[in-house]
């Protein structure tokens, strides 16, 4: 995959933008475990797929904003996901906004692609606990600064305390993830 | 190896138009109702047009039939019966159901029957259900054979015990259209598939408008001619769910060849959306539908829930496992097109 096995994710997604081959290798990383976490969260293999590639579309949208060394690219994948996931289920259907921002077509599905995204079930889910991992005001706080790009002044109106405040708990919650990750590579 | 090769190839492509648009070029080009309690209470009158049955009750084998039997010709179906009955119209149903409640039992006499021996054909569905049925249309493969039947502990098997309680069954179109958590899904067409309906007494409309010509005149002026049009059209629907229709029956079987068939679907049932199902032959409850061709994604709506599944070979399935016993059939389906158009929204199942 173009010789971009061997480098770091956020090496991977920071070349993403200019490079086909890039995303690709991202995408051939994490598709399984996207599935394997959706599967996980609502028992429905359809579902996984749609949200899945909701997910790599608005990951494909947005990387060129992607800062390494913010946020480990994971973190950032994984989030894109909570938010998708939440947002389908407060309306009830799988939003397709970034797949059609893109112009991809709908995504057609057969059994037999159920069947190997079923069989993922048992698989590690990468996102397991990432942001769920950390205190409560870390995790809201990176959703809302990361995840859904808002302005540290708007965070900072809305959870009642000082933009400083929102900065530190957003560098905090992001070297715990760091730190974990690291962990976990080791 | 990638799960979803489509869904990296559109990503790609999505890549390359960015990039396209951007003036810069990739550096390699992307890879690849009422009326319904009514009928329900009357059944022996009012024929149910589709009807579940379990297969594993079913021990029918092959009767004659074989020959190039062409479907008989499509009798116009009547006009429906209001689904959202006003308050007048639901007066009106009310003053019928009293009529036919007076004759019902004389109706309904004797006219329990066995289910049907399924008899096949060598012969080819309507152009009306080819049409709008693609996974009728594609050239047969192995894995669009039915499954043996095996009966028990001793492992009987009954010759063609899975074929459904229907005449002249297309046997060379019939295709497996989906397999799910274990269970295939079968699209059988026949050239009817109303066998196991009763059919309606003789007299016994007579005797029913006889029945309603006698209350009329406790039925309010300005009810009376609007009563009787309702009637016209529930006998002719009655007549109509009594007689021999063209249609398929959707068979969802596990590896014994037990499971869940349902039959009766016409192709205007079909286009209509009135082919919801529920079951669950290998123990993982589903509700499942049939959808004509264009349709790509079905939406299900459960009060506040909604569920949207991928529309494969003309079947739909919603596993329901996990979810909450009420969930089975929708009180709304939404069908839309691959570009996301709404096809069609059918209230209720």
């Amino acid at each position: 995959m173009g010789g971009w096995e061997s480098e770091s994710d956020e090496r991977v997604l920071a070349a993403a933008p200019r490079d086909p081959v890039a995303f690709a290798a991202f995408y051939h990383r994490y598709e399984r475990s996207m599935l394997a976490f959706f599967l996980r969260r609502t028992g429905d293999a359809e579902l996984a797929a749609d949200l899945t590639a909701e997910v790599f579309a608005a990951a494909l949208d947005a990387c060129g904003r992607f800062r390494a060394g913010e946020a480990p690219a994971t973190a950032w994948l994984f989030g894109i996901a909570q938010h998708k996931l939440a947002k389908s289920r407060r309306r009830g259907v799988v939003e397709d906004r970034a797949r059609r921002r893109l112009g991809m077509a709908p995504l057609v599905i057969d059994d037999d692609d159920l069947e190997r995204i079923e069989r993922l079930a048992g698989e590690d889910d990468a996102g397991e606990g990432l942001l769920e991992s950390l205190p409560p005001d870390q995790r809201d706080a990176i959703r809302a600064r990361i995840l859904e790009e808002r302005s540290y002044e708007e965070i900072a109106g809305e959870l009642r305390c000082s933009q400083a405040v929102v900065r530190k708990r957003v560098s905090r919650g992001l070297a715990r993830l760091r730190n974990q990750l690291e962990k976990e590579s080791r | 190896m990638t799960i979803l090769p489509q869904l990296e190839s559109e990503l790609l492509g999505a890549h390359a138009r960015r990039a396209a648009r951007r003036g810069r070029l990739p550096r390699r080009s992307p890879a690849p109702g009422v009326f319904a309690v009514v009928l329900g209470m009357t059944a022996a009158i009012a024929v149910a047009v589709v009807a579940v049955v379990l297969i594993r009750q079913h021990h029918g084998s092959v009767g004659g039939g074989g020959g190039a039997a062409s479907p008989p010709p499509a009798a116009p179906e009547p006009p429906p019966l209001p689904s959202k009955p006003t308050r007048d119209q639901q007066r009106e149903e009310q003053y019928i159901f009293r009529a036919q409640s007076a004759v019902s039992r004389s109706c309904s006499r004797g006219q329990a029957s066995p289910l049907p021996q399924p008899t096949v054909s060598q012969g080819a569905p309507s152009q009306a259900l080819l049409s709008i049925l693609g996974v009728l249309r594609r050239p047969a493969q192995p894995t669009d054979k039915l499954p043996t039947r095996v009966l028990g502990r001793n492992h009987q098997v009954i010759p063609n015990g899975s074929l459904p309680p229907a005449k002249d069954i297309y046997v060379r179109y019939i295709r497996r259209a989906r397999w799910r958590f274990g269970a295939g899904y079968y699209i059988v067409p026949a050239g009817d598939v109303n066998a196991q309906a009763p059919p309606v007494r003789p007299g016994c409309a007579a005797a029913q408008r006889r029945a309603l010509q006698r209350e009329l005149p406790q039925i309010p002026q300005r009810l009376r001619a609007p009563t009787l049009a309702l009637e016209r059209t529930f006998l002719a629907q009655t007549r109509y769910s009594s007689e021999p229709h063209e249609g398929i029956c959707l068979l969802a079987l596990n590896s014994t060849g037990g499971g869940d068939v349902q039959c009766g679907s016409t192709a205007t049932d079909i286009e209509q959306g009135h082919t919801t199902g529920t079951g669950g032959p290998t123990g993982v409850p589903v509700a499942y539908g049939v959808i004509p061709d264009g349709v790509a994604t079905v939406t299900l709506r459960y009060g506040r829930n909604r569920f949207t599944v991928h529309a494969i070979g003309n079947v739909w399935i919603l596993p329901l496992h996990g979810r909450q016993p009420q969930y089975g059939f929708p009180d709304k389906i939404v069908w839309r097109s691959a570009a996301g158009t709404v096809i069609r929204t059918v209230q209720g199942p």
